[in-house]
């Protein structure tokens, strides 16, 4: 049986050899850490799917770089948050140039079906979350979400760990604060989920 | 329930019907796939490399303007007859604006002079994809794209070695920026130029504002006000840059 790991050191040589099956199979392995991540952080359903290509395309570039004695979901993810940096930059005082590129068929998924209830309470919580500062954002998603160590998290960003540990605190932290003051929303929403 | 555990439940609840369509995998595989092609014959067919590579891989992201482009294929137009998107035109510029940078004004001349050759060469026996199959042609044509691509290489490695060092930001913004308050200058009013130069301005100062050193945005630090004039300040610019012959995508589309 071949550990975790080793999967991914194989599919990367392969897909070094030219087998671009390989790669389908990374990308299989690893796109619903990088699109959740990378909707989260860009908070927009529609060009995240676009920055995914991206960040696909600009890895496989740099693959030849890849060291294989690093992990890969990590390594993968560092350049996703590059890519989600650069986005960031463009939105805001950059311009894109006309592509003439299909619109992905994505969009409008609401979903009413099931729990929405449950959403409506999560929703305010992480609405908070999107308010802190991005760097904040960064480090509690990736923990939270991706449910990355903080030693990964360190090999993501670069940064030193004891940075990470104290970003991860600090939005913590203001969080709490926050939901000191929410209380009486948040109980609201509870007491409509009890009632059901 | 703590902290701990309701982010991770409310992290998961939010994400998890989030699924992203199968087509974008296709467009990877289908991008690489035409990426790894050229790079196989990169030996033999430098100059294809290059060429072919701004026609046909498509990829998002930035792009600059257009002079130097048009400088090597007349014009827009004449890209798009050889299977070249408008995306296709912004990456051979920003390869261009990259050879420009990495190379002495001496040099990129002499570049430039063999890339306009390359160029036409191009535009008359490129296909529909934008390859060239020198394979199949005459001596006389044979002779002279071996000479181009000789005479190339040398160039090509230094800008291969270059782009491996510095493998960020496609383009510089500053000098991009430049080049368009040059060039606006000369094409706008005087009223008009100064509209567009204080509405860069004000681009950059809110840049500065949210820009980190180390790049990361931090967008929270602008009041509702001021998002809402900088959002204003990038619409008013648009028909600027239009005006400048740069296609400018609009937000959300």
């Amino acid at each position: 049986m071949m550990s975790e790991a080793e999967k991914y050191i194989k599919l990367v040589e392969l897909t070094r050899a030219g087998d671009y099956e390989a790669y389908g199979e990374l990308y299989e392995l690893t796109v619903m850490d990088v699109y959740r991540t990378v909707r989260f952080l860009i908070h927009d359903s529609s060009d995240g799917e676009d920055l995914v290509q991206e960040i696909y395309i600009q890895a496989y570039r740099s693959l030849e770089r890849y060291d294989s004695e690093r992990a890969f979901r990590p390594w993968l993810m560092g350049v996703t948050m590059r890519q989600v940096r650069s986005y960031r930059r463009r939105r805001l005082t950059q311009f894109r140039f006309s592509k003439r590129m299909e619109k992905s068929d994505t969009g409008l998924e609401y979903d009413f079906s099931g729990d929405l209830i449950n959403k409506l309470a999560n929703r305010p919580l992480l609405e908070q979350v999107h308010r802190l500062p991005y760097k904040l954002q960064q480090a509690i998603t990736l923990h939270y979400l991706n449910e990355y160590t903080q030693e990964e998290i360190s090999c993501i960003l670069e940064i030193p760990l004891g940075t990470v540990k104290s970003r991860i605190h600090a939005a913590l932290t203001k969080l709490r604060q926050n939901q000191k003051l929410n209380l009486g929303i948040r109980g609201k929403v509870e007491d409509l989920h009890e009632s059901r | 329930m703590n902290l701990d555990e309701q982010l991770r439940t409310a992290y998961q609840e939010e994400a998890k019907d989030w699924t992203i369509s199968e087509r974008t995998k296709h467009k990877i595989l289908n991008a690489i796939r035409s990426e790894s092609r050229l790079k196989r014959h990169r030996k033999k067919w430098l100059v294809t490399v290059l060429l072919a590579a701004v026609l046909i891989v498509p990829t998002g992201a930035y792009a600059g303007y257009t002079y130097l482009a048009n400088e090597m294929y007349g014009s827009q137009e004449n890209i798009s007859a050889v299977g070249g998107t408008s995306e296709d035109y912004m990456r051979l510029e920003e390869k261009l604006q990259s050879a420009k940078a990495h190379l002495s004004e001496e040099e990129f001349i002499q570049f430039m002079g063999l890339m306009k050759q390359m160029g036409q060469m191009a535009l008359k026996y490129a296909d529909q994809q934008g390859e060239m199959h020198p394979e199949q042609w005459n001596a006389t044509e044979q002779t002279e794209f071996n000479r181009l691509t000789t005479e190339l290489a040398p160039f090509f490695e230094k800008l291969e070695a270059a782009s491996v060092d510095s493998p960020k930001e496609p383009m510089d913004q500053e000098q991009f920026w430049k080049e368009q308050l040059a060039k606006a200058e000369t094409k706008f009013s005087e009223e008009q130029f100064t509209e567009f130069k204080s509405l860069y301005e004000q681009m950059k100062k809110y840049e500065a504002m949210v820009m980190d050193q180390d790049g990361d945005i931090h967008e929270e630090r602008l009041s509702a006000e001021q998002r809402e004039e900088l959002k204003q300040v990038r619409e008013r610019i648009f028909p600027f840059l239009e005006k400048l012959g740069l296609d400018v995508r609009k937000p959300g589309e």
